[in-house]
């Protein structure tokens, strides 16, 4: 009869003859072809990933004035130019809503700030929230200080604290277009997103907000008729409940129930995945689901139950200041 | 270096990415060899979780635990795998035996023991075996990754271990018996 530790010996052993030969590079080659196609998914989460990267926490954030924001910028077209990774998602022919940084004069940081590098806060006045690829180029008012753009993700945020929902006390505006006859996965039950991806997907603001209503589980408010920039659309709030609060838990522990470990509003046809997941319990998402000539703008403000009344007013007030053009 | 990689790719840099990819595909397609016993199964399995891999690597947030996770992401892979084909929870499948090849797990009837108390386990035991035999990682690691009790873990690992402790004394057993000459 072996000792505890000759069985180990002996399994261990038996395992290492067992493994086979090196993986076929024929298998790398499909996943490389299948990988280079679809886009990375969570892009909020990697959003956040990145103002917690280390030196790029909110509280550390200053404002620059206009010649530094200059010369920010100089240096990210030079990195452009000069093929430096930055951040892009991969080829493909679907919808791009998720462009790489924008040498718009307004934009006062880096599409891939260093981890030692300062971000900037945003010059009160107009900012253009999206890339120049965009179907749709959305211009929000900065009218308080303390905003960051984080371009590449066509979203501004404030007051990060690197934390999770629901102890998060920031609050975000993501700023997304996408062009016309654009398909929206809006899923039947968010953490059952992957095996609830409706028959047909909805394609105009009506459409999309109905189905936001009917999700199971975010507690969506009946959508309400708006105006924002003189383009009519929806309103719709959505939830994610409370009973996924785990204390010291990582996000994906907390949605270690849901497919993936994600928490998903929707998809959108011709990207792999969930577009917009959740944070952690309690978020709130505040859309505004707009037609814009046809194409469709989603202002998705973001905040927590601990983030400030008064920073949610400011969020609302940032998202309805939107105006659009092309 | 790795953990800049890590950053890269999950950035959207594609080029690092595939060194990563590269540099862990011949481990984590041994992970799925053992786990399902075939090689196309494991293919695959390694192929979708290094898709996975890239898609929601934005999702994690802390490099170091790229290896952990790319390893339960595999397991999750080899699940799936074995769901679609009903095969997962009865994959029993012998071993090719190549008598040619000498090792120190000593005889091959013990080779042939260790695979039919293996083949026996349920594949949530085949993995916690493989993880922690094959790739080294301790019960608590391996109760993190794949998002289960320690408790869980152990206890799947002690039976499991026990299952093929069971299958080796068997065949010893039976050579005892077949040297004593009595049925």
């Amino acid at each position: 009869m072996p000792t505890d530790r000759q069985l180990d010996q002996t399994i261990s052993r038996w395992l290492e003859a067992e493994a086979p030969g090196p993986l076929p590079d024929r298998v790398l080659g499909a996943t490389f072809e299948r990988t280079r196609k679809v886009r990375q998914q969570g892009r909020w989460r990697a959003l956040l990933a990145r103002l917690h990267m280390k030196g790029f926490a909110m509280n550390k954030l200053v404002p620059i004035g206009l010649g530094a924001a200059a010369v920010v910028v100089a240096l990210v077209i030079g990195a452009q130019l000069l093929g430096t990774p930055n951040g892009g998602t991969g080829s493909g022919a679907s919808p791009s809503p998720e462009p790489t940084a924008t040498p718009e004069p307004s934009v006062a940081g880096s599409a891939t700030p260093e981890p030692s590098a300062p971000a900037a806060g945003l010059e009160l006045g107009p900012f253009v929230a999206t890339g120049t690829d965009d179907p749709v180029q959305i211009t929000v008012n900065i009218a308080s200080s303390g905003w960051v753009p984080l371009p590449a993700f066509d979203a501004l945020h404030k007051n990060d604290d690197g934390l999770d929902s629901p102890e998060y006390v920031g609050a975000a505006l993501l700023a997304w277009a996408w062009p016309a006859g654009t398909g929206f996965n809006v899923y039947g039950d968010p953490c059952q997103w992957s095996t609830t991806v409706p028959e047909t997907p909805a394609t105009t603001p009506d459409e999309i907000a109905a189905a936001f209503a009917a999700q199971a589980a975010s507690d969506a408010t009946a959508p309400v008729d708006v105006t924002v920039g003189g383009f009519a659309g929806k309103a719709v709030t959505l939830h994610v409940p409370m009973a996924y609060d785990v204390p010291n838990a990582t996000r994906e522990e907390k949605f270690a129930d849901c497919d993936n470990d994600v928490f998903a509003f929707y998809g959108v046809e011709g990207e792999s995945g969930e577009v917009r997941n959740a944070q952690g319990a309690g978020q709130v998402d505040e859309l505004w689901i707009l037609d814009v000539d046809g194409s469709i703008v989603i202002l998705d403000a973001t905040y927590s139950p601990a983030t400030p009344n008064e920073l949610v007013e400011e969020l609302r007030t940032l998202a309805e200041s939107a105006t659009f053009g092309n | 270096m790795r953990r800049d990689l890590v950053e890269a790719a999950s950035r959207g840099d594609h080029e690092a990415f595939e060194v990563l990819a590269t540099s862990v595909g011949d481990r984590l397609y041994a992970v799925a060899r053992l786990i399902l016993r075939q090689t196309d199964l494991a293919e695959d399995a390694v192929q979708e979780a290094l898709v996975r891999a890239w898609q929601q690597l934005p999702s994690l947030r802390d490099p170091d635990r790229f290896d952990a996770w790319l390893h339960r992401l595999v397991v999750n892979a080899c699940a799936d795998q074995g769901r679609q084909l009903r095969r997962w929870s009865q994959q029993v499948r012998p071993l090719l035996l190549d008598a040619s090849v000498s090792d120190d797990t000593g005889a091959v009837a013990d080779r042939e023991q260790l695979e039919r108390g293996f083949s026996r386990l349920k594949p949530e035991q085949r993995a916690v075996v493989v993880l922690h035999y094959y790739s080294g990682f301790s019960a608590a690691e391996i109760a993190h990754m794949l998002d289960i009790p320690e408790g869980t873990a152990r206890s799947r690992l002690h039976y499991a271990t026990e299952a093929m402790r069971a299958a080796l004394e068997a065949d010893a057993r039976q050579s005892t018996v077949a040297q004593n000459g009595t049925a």
